[in-house]
């Protein structure tokens, strides 16, 4: 890897704007052939026994047998990797983990190896609200250079970040967010001025008044927070919102 | 109670900010034991401290009466602290190793946020977050908007850059997590979008702004123009 802070930054750039769960999935993805993990999860820890893996999951890269493994024997509470994350706010290798628990864990840590899972890495979160979380990177080798564990760290940061936001989305959110609140005569404004209109020929167009066409513009401009008229059309254009 | 404070407060009100010092001594060096900072009079007050930072300073609410020591107003119970990027700060010219030579942003509009701090007595849990927490980070958010800044410059341990990014922060890394102390720091350039403050207010649960509407307590800083109204 020429220069790992570079290709971490590359990642994050694209784990910012992915918009779906299925983009950050690919990205998790195409980083481990970076970073040499071959599977990942994204997941909030159990507030309750009753709590399975499948409840707690965001976003998953196991391999399906496992998962089924798992979920059966819902390892979820014997983990020694999740029963960590409770306990440190540093990123630590499961290794770590095994170490400081007990024979159960162990038990889930040595099945693990059967499903290609041999080491890993964990990033803890600890939120806002109290809860927990974590992103893990597993593989039957995963060695990471001081500087590799600082950007698998980073990239966890922000692959957990957008996680989150997409599971909070609805989809009136993706619809309001396409189209920045527009209303429909500012998108008519929009459209015409696009069309190299002034506000007086759409005034004229539109049978309303120059100043209620300017003030049209201005609110799509707000909206956009765009700072002149031209960023407004440029921008509209870019959402798609007019063509 | 929250107010900024800005210009030469240690003029217009040396008691008050001899308070501050001694709030960020007893935080700092006592609590957090960061002992090169440790002060022979108990006031920690750097080379970065002067008319040109802002002070965010919370203070307990009294209702109605003097506190003990006969103050007017409450202890000091949270503070941070913003240097402008314009002149020397912490990532310039304490820890600029910290980067490894990458350029860190700057300009009129861009402050530095640093010793943020909570009293511990305040602090409801380890874990979470408390009233007086939330209204503080809530309050730089807003001295943020009020001042017209594009951003904030932070230097802080990774757990707290995922909590500014859940508080509505759009965060950008300058640099990988790296070893500081004993602990790990992740230097970020967190940009004010038109949704933080109101992300802050409604992840902390406030109905409305923590600082008072009345301009800031003092001039704002000579290198400020806001162009971008906020709310």
């Amino acid at each position: 890897m020429p220069d790992v802070r570079q290709t971490a930054f590359d990642i994050i750039h694209r784990l910012r704007s992915a918009g779906t769960q299925r983009a950050v999935y690919a990205e998790l993805r195409r980083t481990g052939t970076i970073f040499g993990y071959d599977a990942f999860l994204i997941g909030g820890l159990p507030h309750s026994p009753n709590e399975s893996l499948a409840d707690c999951s965001m976003i998953s890269g196991w391999p399906t047998g496992w998962t089924q493994r798992y979920q059966q024997q819902n390892y979820l509470h014997q983990d020694p990797v999740i029963r960590y994350i409770r306990a440190t706010t540093e990123p630590f290798l499961w290794q770590e983990a095994v170490t400081r628990g007990d024979r159960r864990g162990l038990t889930v840590m040595n099945e693990a190896r059967d499903y290609g899972l041999a080491e890993g890495f964990c990033v803890p979160f600890h939120e806002l609200d109290g809860s927990e979380a974590g992103v893990s990177f597993g593989g039957s080798e995963v060695r990471l250079s001081e500087d590799a564990r600082a950007a698998l760290h980073l990239v966890a940061i922000y692959a957990m970040s957008r996680a989150k936001a997409i599971a909070r989305r609805t989809p009136e959110d993706d619809a309001a967010d396409a189209t920045a609140g527009l209303t429909g005569r500012e998108v008519e404004c929009l459209k015409w001025a696009a069309a190299g209109k002034t506000a007086w020929e759409t005034s004229v167009i539109l049978s309303i008044s120059a100043r209620t066409v300017e003030h049209h513009l201005a609110c799509a401009a707000r909206k956009f927070n765009a700072a002149s008229r031209v960023q407004s059309v440029a921008e509209a254009i870019r959402r798609g919102i007019i063509d | 109670m929250l107010k900024v404070l800005s210009g030469d407060v240690e003029a217009r009100d040396p008691a008050l900010m001899d308070r501050v010092y001694r709030f960020r001594h007893d935080f700092f060096v006592d609590h957090l034991k960061w002992e090169a900072c440790r002060k022979p009079d108990g006031r920690e007050r750097d080379q970065f401290d002067g008319p040109d930072c802002l002070h965010v300073v919370g203070q307990q609410d009294l209702v109605g009466q003097r506190d003990l020591v006969g103050q007017q107003d409450g202890a000091i119970v949270s503070y941070s602290r913003l240097l402008p990027t314009t002149r020397p700060h912490l990532q310039t010219h304490l820890y600029p190793e910290l980067l490894k030579g990458a350029p860190a942003p700057s300009g009129p509009r861009i402050y530095e946020w640093t010793r943020c701090a909570v009293a511990p007595s305040k602090r409801e849990s380890a874990k979470g977050v408390d009233a007086v927490s939330g209204a503080s980070f809530t309050a730089v958010a807003e001295v943020a908007a009020r001042f017209g800044l594009d951003g904030l410059l932070v230097q802080t341990h990774p757990v707290l850059v995922t909590r500014l990014m859940d508080m509505g922060w759009d965060v950008e890394p300058l640099a990988l997590p790296c070893a500081y102390g004993d602990s790990l720091l992740l230097p970020i350039y967190a940009r004010l979008t038109p949704e933080t403050v109101a992300t802050c207010r409604r992840v902390f649960g406030l109905s409305g702004p923590v600082l008072p509407i009345d301009a800031a307590d003092g001039p704002r800083p000579p290198a400020d123009q806001p162009h971008r109204p906020m709310p």
